[in-house]
């Protein structure tokens, strides 16, 4: 009887330029790993892949501060906030080999009363 | 005009309560494609209107390497009734890799996999908050409160 060799999923280490966090994931699939960073209001921030390398964070500002949420009855948005309630629209990490930005998507909140 | 705020579709709530679609949160394929600044969503439009290439869904798309015009797919979704009072439809983060995207400003929810009543159903849309031109890989970041959360009171 022939034996099939179990396939682990490949580890990968991740590194934040901005606070020095790091981590580990054994995903298959391509992934991006968020951690909420200090150095970035708190907000979720993508991890650069590897143990180490330099980087600079920037987060992007919401355009229009948050003018409609909770303001229409029945339904409002989601944001997401630095720690100081700001709400924030993303997060860019540049590096040497590129950028990865996270864009904070808003729920839709629905509700009745 | 512009982009002003994230919202569910009002049709695609009143096609499910009247039967009229039968829209699956967990099988369908759901997508979300992303555009740009120049386009006025509204929440009331009609069905046809909601749907992803027809109403003010036909222009302004942005796409780039990764990241197809008609958009990415959700993974992982969820249908989460564990908390009182509310349902949370979420999904997976998608991370789109080694694209450039020109002033990404909203995304469309829809049905893909639905042609009743129309293609392509409208489910919601949002608003990130302003216009954006990320280059390298960009992850879509959904809310800790899901894509859509339904709370009954």
């Amino acid at each position: 009887m022939s034996t099939v060799p179990l396939l682990t999923p490949p580890v990968r280490h991740w590194h934040c330029p901005a606070c020095g966090r790091t981590s580990t994931t054994t995903e298959a699939e391509p992934h991006a790993q968020l951690h909420p960073c200090p150095r970035a209001r708190g907000l979720l921030t993508p991890y650069l892949p590897g143990e180490s390398g330099r980087g600079k964070v920037t987060v992007l500002e919401r355009q229009d501060y948050e003018q409609h949420s909770g303001l229409r009855p029945g339904v409002t948005e989601t944001l997401q906030y630095d720690h100081d309630g700001r709400p924030a629209m993303g997060v860019v990490v540049e590096h040497d080999g590129g950028a990865h930005t996270a864009l904070f998507v808003p729920g839709i909140n629905i509700k009745t009363r | 005009m512009a982009w002003s705020a994230s919202s569910a579709f009002r049709q695609i709530y009143s096609d499910m309560i009247g039967n009229v679609t039968a829209f699956d949160w967990d099988a369908d394929t759901i997508k979300m494609a992303a555009f740009d600044n120049t386009i006025t969503p509204d929440k009331n439009v009609s069905a046809a209107n909601s749907a992803y290439g027809a109403g003010v869904w036909a222009s302004g798309g942005v796409s780039g390497t990764n990241l197809p015009a008609a958009g990415v797919a959700l993974a992982s979704k969820t249908n989460d009734v564990s908390t009182n009072g509310q349902i949370t439809l979420d999904a997976a983060d998608n991370t789109i890799t080694g694209t450039a995207l020109t002033n990404i400003t909203g995304l469309l929810c829809y049905d893909d996999t639905l042609t009743t009543p129309v293609a392509d159903q409208g489910f919601g849309y949002h608003y990130l908050g302003g216009a954006s031109s990320p280059s390298g890989d960009v992850t879509f970041v959904y809310s800790a409160s899901g894509l859509q959360r339904i709370t009954i009171s």
